[in-house]
């Protein structure tokens, strides 16, 4: 029984063992805040995603709404899934619409590692706020 | 007309501090093992995950969606409860939080690096399986 059960015990800890070997994954995103302002009712921001650790990973970059539960609406990146060098970093453009009436939007942008094995899932979000000139600064 | 803007405003984008980027690391990934009761995994008996959060200015992270990712066939996930708790250690402070399978949340200040020990467990009323189970925990730096 106690065999039985030290079996089991080492079969749970072998299987995440297995599920998790390699798994360690990092990124990152700057600026992480921003606002500006917009002649048109498209605003656009310039982000750096970078890959600050020592293996080649790709990552997902998502346009979210505020709170970073749901995707984002009228909200775009040029580089929605790019695969980075170690030690590097790419600048990507994310743009979104400010639908009339609005005059400001907030989105937030997530940028995750796609198909990283583990218990933990890390993320990066930020928010940025684009307003129509002239309306508010 | 629109791209003509678009670029106009980036050029207006101001410049940017280093520090406000943040980086997130997993450094151990956790494991789950089994507990003294025949209901509960837990990575306590197992390896807790280590994640190291770097590079930010006063960030605000937040532990969410804790979620069983794999299970045995047979196994009646749909009755599993999956909870993280965590402890987290700054240069000029901590955090910490109970199991929850809710979103927890704190700001950690000016600091160099934030070290968050997670914790998975998962409940199963009617016991396991023999099998394959793991965790997922989103932890998200913003």
């Amino acid at each position: 029984m106690q065999l039985k059960a030290h079996m089991c015990a080492l079969l749970f800890v072998a299987a995440a063992g297995a599920a998790t070997a390699g798994a360690a994954g990092a990124q990152s995103l700057s600026p992480m805040h921003n606002s500006g302002v917009t002649p048109s009712d498209i605003k656009g921001f310039r982000l750096s995603v970078g890959n600050p650790y020592p293996r080649r990973m790709t990552f997902l970059v998502l346009p979210m709404e505020p709170g970073f539960k749901t995707a984002a609406a009228d909200a775009a990146v040029d580089f929605p899934q790019l695969t980075l060098a170690p030690n590097s970093s790419r600048q990507v453009i994310v743009t979104f619409r400010i639908e009339p009436p609005r005059t400001e939007r907030t989105i937030g942008v997530c940028v995750e590692p796609r198909d990283l094995r583990g218990t933990v899932l890390p993320r990066v979000c930020g928010t940025y706020t684009g307003r129509l000139i002239g309306v508010g600064g | 007309m629109q791209l003509r803007g678009l670029i106009a405003v980036l050029l207006l984008a101001p410049p940017v501090p280093a520090l406000a980027a943040c980086n997130v690391l997993v450094s151990t990934s956790g494991v789950l093992a089994r507990t003294g009761d025949a209901t509960v995994l837990s990575s306590e008996s197992g390896v807790p995950s280590v994640i190291v959060i770097s590079g930010f200015l006063n960030p605000s992270i937040s532990i969410s969606d804790p979620r069983l990712e794999s299970w045995p066939p047979g196994f009646d996930w749909t009755s599993a409860t999956v909870e993280a708790s965590y402890q987290a250690a700054w240069t000029l402070g901590s955090s910490s939080g109970g199991y929850s399978s809710g979103t927890q949340s704190f700001s950690a200040g000016i600091g160099l690096a934030v070290t968050v020990t997670l914790n998975n467990r998962v409940t199963a009323a009617g016991g396991f399986r023999q099998g394959n189970y793991t965790t997922k925990t989103t932890i998200s730096c913003s």
